[in-house]
């Protein structure tokens, strides 16, 4: 496409000093800083996150630029961290510093409190990755931020087109389109030799399609949100298969907006057709968290709470739970996925790792700090690795946190898609685009939760009426005993979980991909 | 050590940045954050966690276009120029138009500014690490797993407009809590939470804790139902704390709140709607629950008393509602609340109690329906079974459904108020939760709607 002269692109403003080059530089101050100090081990997240956000109408756009820095400190078996925005070489040097004094205090506060429960002073020793040097970043074709504005307001506008086209059935309201991206260049450098650059881009176009009167408490409402998170440059919207997907979301609102909406004051249990992205968000609220290592550790015990996989509380005795063996879960972070990346933020390399085969738990999120803690565990039973590679900083002024980035549950190898799942109803539900209000569990129980979205009442293979109804499900059971049938890779969907985790609370997001599912036995509720 | 810019720092920055700009009208936000952050997990310090985060918020609108904006944390003079030009191009090539800017009918008289503790600034350095083993080793020598957070928070604020708003302040906040398991999964937590460091008193937390966990040891299955309960601070809070946006006029006007009635068509203004011995205010230079006395378009929040012994006595019209329907004063809905007390201690309230429960703290609290004000939730960190006016044992954790509209028309007795820690409560914003005053109830018809073994 041909650049616009006339409105600027939202990169011309940012500093060039900034580079990968000055990051690396100031990442070996810091470490260096660190040794001097007497740190056992420290490592260092800096980087440079730039973002565009433009909405069509009016024409607003909003640009921002962060730089930041978080340093580790590891001394007598004692963590401490230390952050801050300011990338000069005194700055990191001194929070370097900071780092392993405060670690050593705190070290001490640990040798105090082992004299009144008996145990060791310390923790386990953390496991140590493999050193890693090198660079990775996403394949970007268009710098979406040498891009002029007027090119975005082009593009939007050939989306919304799309929607006021002629032959568009009645209730085709609304549509929301946005463009954004986020640019990342991180470094990240451990005192062990280590020292990887990534160079994160992700965007695309937003997209929120509706059907039904603007304002209306019945529209109905479908998003695609991984349209918007694709790993690559301004490219990814010049497409020429874009329009297509967004013309089936738009007709898939409108036939869904066409059905009669119905109250329907029955309760009780009923099978249910959660479609790939409720799918996905119910596994994500549910199962996913179970599975974090910090919640399994009991790091997370008095924040975002532990995991029913842990019934007693202790690490060591993690229960056999088992699942639907229809259930095959893989961790993946290699592209496309947007959580795509080459090393995780301990400097793990990433490779892709199965949590579940035919229902059995066979490995879960550890990071360097958990790895240990778990890896004997009864759930496991398998040696120490320096661990799945599921640290997560979400800024590099964060601490690190357990996070897979991206599960994916293995569709059917049979082709079955959405309509032939519903052709097996008798009488039931069909879920689309559910939104799941999960309550997380601590410790032993299972979790529970309520559905709403576009819930649809199936009668004799076909959906015959929009419901206001809310569905009530119970994780394990769900999981373990109720599931009927998954669909195959066309009903594939995926969505973005976010859940809260440590104090003070940060949200962490986890994409998931996940086929349809039928299950027996869902509650209603009014 | 003060660990971010003073606000008159912070304002001549606002204001330096503001230079930088020529077009019509630019507003310019700083947020300057330090948070200290200790956490105790397994017995020991997990990880400790200190720093400082400037967050510089630029946006601009040329005379009849839209308005753009832009955010960074860099001070480089030369890049916040750069990055200001830049912005002024692209605010003049803009299409469209934004809403009027409802700083333009801004009032700018402000009370003082009270929630700044020179004491928790300081603290910020390294008294978390002191306060950890007297927290945590009566934890410890009783037996119990134990977790813990120490947090301290300082922020300054400043906001300038073209238009005249010239506004800064400067807060700080600090919280402390601690659980320790029991055999069985029980468990009892205590906290406080206070914007002055040197009013904590960790010795005082762990004794309640140590309380409350010896307490929990083996719970026993309850039937859920209806129940008189006793709630302590830490169950009161997050209750109380989700009614502040009831109070919006504009949710009210539109039939969204429990404030609304659907009769009359109107708000319930001058109606008796909760127990005539509650009365809900706010005020920013309350001594425990006070605030920065201006919002973050710099619009000064003034004190007011939302529930006046009982009967809604006011609704917070912002100021483009206000504007819209010509009413004045404006005001925010209220972030922090404070709820009167009473008479009555914890102890007098069990030993009134024939069967009851008492809860120590409620936890995961989130809406279930903002028209009826419906909260759910679940009973965490001890939850006793009251008998004959003593507490018998511990009973496993429960989830509620309640309105606390509806549960303070059936108030039993009040305790003396107080702020309480929160603890971790994403679902009520970010940490540190705005202050929340209250006191212990005791209430007949808490709705217990199921056994939650997941806690």
């Amino acid at each position: 496409m041909r650049a616009s002269a006339r409105r600027r692109p939202p990169g011309e403003w940012l500093p060039d000093a900034l580079g990968a080059p000055d990051l690396r530089a100031l990442a070996v101050v810091a470490m260096d800083a660190a040794r001097t100090q007497g740190a056992d081990f420290a490592d260092i997240r800096i980087g440079v996150i730039r973002s565009v956000d433009v909405d069509p109408f009016p024409m607003a756009a909003t640009v921002r630029l962060s730089a930041s820095f978080g340093i580790r400190a590891w001394r007598n078996g004692t963590w401490s961290f230390a952050h801050g925005n300011v990338l000069t070489v005194d700055a990191v040097a001194s929070a370097a510093r900071q780092a392993v004094q405060r670690a050593i205090a705190y070290a001490k506060v640990n040798g105090a409190l082992s004299a009144h429960d008996g145990a060791v002073a310390s923790p386990p020793p953390r496991s140590i990755p493999t050193v890693a040097t090198g660079v990775w970043a996403v394949p970007v074709a268009i710098d979406p931020f040498a891009v002029p504005l007027d090119d975005y307001q082009r593009v939007l506008g050939s989306f919304v087109d799309l929607w006021v086209a002629p032959g568009i059935r009645r209730n085709a309201h609304a549509t929301g389109y946005t463009m954004a991206w986020r640019a990342e260049t991180r470094v990240y450098a451990s005192m062990a030799g280590t020292l990887v650059t990534q160079d994160f881009m992700r965007g695309g176009v937003g997209v929120q399609s509706t059907a039904g009167l603007p304002g209306a408490s019945d529209r109905v409402v479908l998003h695609r949100p991984e349209l918007g998170n694709v790993p690559a440059g301004f490219e990814v919207v010049l497409d020429p298969n874009l329009p297509t997907v967004l013309q089936r979301l738009r007709e898939e609102a409108v036939r869904w907006r066409e059905l009669p909406l119905r109250p329907y004051s029955s309760v009780g249990r009923v099978p249910v057709l959660l479609d790939g992205r409720t799918t996905a968000g119910v596994i994500g609220a549910t199962i996913n968290r179970a599975l974090d290592g910090d919640r399994i550790s009991g790091f997370e015990a008095d924040a975002g709470g532990e995991s029913f996989l842990v019934p007693d509380g202790d690490a060591g005795d993690t229960s056999p739970t088992t699942f639907s063996p229809l259930l095959d879960m893989v961790v993946d972070r290699t592209l496309p996925s947007p959580a795509a990346a080459r090393w995780d933020d301990d400097g793990v390399l990433l490779e892709p790792y199965a949590v579940m085969e035919r229902g059995r738990i066979v490995n879960v999120h550890s990071t360097c700090d958990t790895e240990p803690l778990i890896a004997q565990s009864h759930l496991l039973r398998r040696v120490v690795t320096p661990s799945s590679g599921a640290a997560v900083a979400t800024t590099p002024a964060s601490i690190p946190t357990g996070s897979c980035g991206h599960i994916h549950v293995r569709p059917a190898a049979t082709e079955t898609d959405l309509d032939d799942l519903i052709r097996e109803i008798r009488h039931g539900f069909l879920v689309i685009n559910g939104n799941v209000d999960a309550t997380p569990g601590l410790t032993g129980g299972e979790i529970s939760g309520r559905l709403d979205g576009v819930i649809l009442e199936v009668q004799r293979g076909t959906a015959v009426a929009r419901t206001p109804l809310r569905l009530q499900f119970r994780t394990l059971p769900m999981f373990q005993h109720d599931i009927l049938t998954l669909g195959s890779a066309t009903t594939l969907g995926t969505e973005p979980v976010t859940v809260m985790k440590g104090m003070p609370w940060r949200g962490i997001t986890t994409w998931v991909t996940a086929p349809a599912i039928l299950c027996k036995d869902v509650d209603m509720i009014a | 050590m003060v660990p971010v810019l003073s606000s008159q720092d912070a304002l001549k920055l606002a204001q330096e940045i503001l230079g930088f700009s020529s077009v019509e009208m630019v507003s310019v936000t700083i947020d300057h954050t330090a948070i200290g952050m200790s956490r105790i997990a397994r017995n020991r310090v997990r990880m400790q966690d200190d720093g400082d985060e400037m967050i510089i918020g630029v946006t601009t609108r040329a005379a009849g276009r839209a308005e753009v904006s832009l955010t960074l944390d860099q001070l480089d003079p030369k890049t916040l120029r750069r990055a200001v030009h830049y912005l002024d191009r692209l605010a003049m090539e803009q299409a469209g138009t934004s809403a009027p800017l409802s700083a333009l009918i801004h009032d700018r008289r402000y009370l003082p500014n009270t929630v700044w503790s020179n004491q928790t600034g300081d603290a910020m350095a390294d008294a978390r690490a002191r306060v950890l083993a007297p927290l945590v080793t009566p934890m410890l020598d009783a037996g119990f797993q134990t977790s813990a957070y120490v947090g301290t928070y300082a922020h300054t604020f400043a906001h300038v407009t073209t238009q005249g708003i010239s506004v800064a302040g400067e807060e700080t906040d600090a919280e402390i809590g601690v659980t320790g398991w029991t055999s069985g999964h029980g468990a009892g937590w205590a906290g406080q939470a206070a914007r002055d460091w040197g009013v904590l008193t960790p010795d005082a937390i762990a004794e309640h804790a140590v309380t409350m966990a010896r307490r929990a040891t083996n719970p026993v299955a309850v039937e859920p139902g209806r129940r008189v309960v006793i709630l302590d601070r830490g169950a009161v809070a997050p209750l109380i704390q989700r009614m502040g946006s009831s109070f919006d006029a504009a949710a009210t006007f539109a039939g969204a709140t429990p404030l609304y009635n659907p009769t009359t068509r109107a708000p319930r203004l001058g109606e008796p709607i909760i127990d005539s011995r509650v009365t809900l205010s706010s005020d920013p230079n309350d001594r425990e629950g006070g605030f920065l006395p201006f919002n973050r378009d710099g619009f000064p929040l003034r004190p007011a008393t939302w529930i006046d012994r009982g009967t809604l006595a006011t609704l917070a019209y912002d100021v483009d509602f206000a504007a819209s329907v010509g009413y004045t004063p404006a005001n925010d809905w209220p972030r922090a609340l404070r709820m009167t007390g009473g008479p009555t201690s914890v102890d007098e309230m069990i030993a009134s109690c024939r069967d009851g429960l008492y809860v120590n703290r409620l936890a995961f609290v989130e809406s279930a329906d903002a028209g009826t004000g419906m909260l759910t939730g679940v009973t965490s960190g001890g939850c006793y079974l009251i008998r004959q006016g003593r507490i018998e044992k511990a009973v496993k954790n429960l989830r509620f459904l309640v309105s606390p509209w509806f549960l303070l028309t059936q108030l039993e007795a009040i305790g003396p108020s107080g702020r309480a820690a929160l603890g971790y409560s994403p679902s009520a914003g970010t940490w540190p939760i705005p202050p929340i005053v209250v006191p212990a109830l005791m209430v007949r018809d808490f709705n217990f709607v199921s056994l939650a073994d997941n806690i």
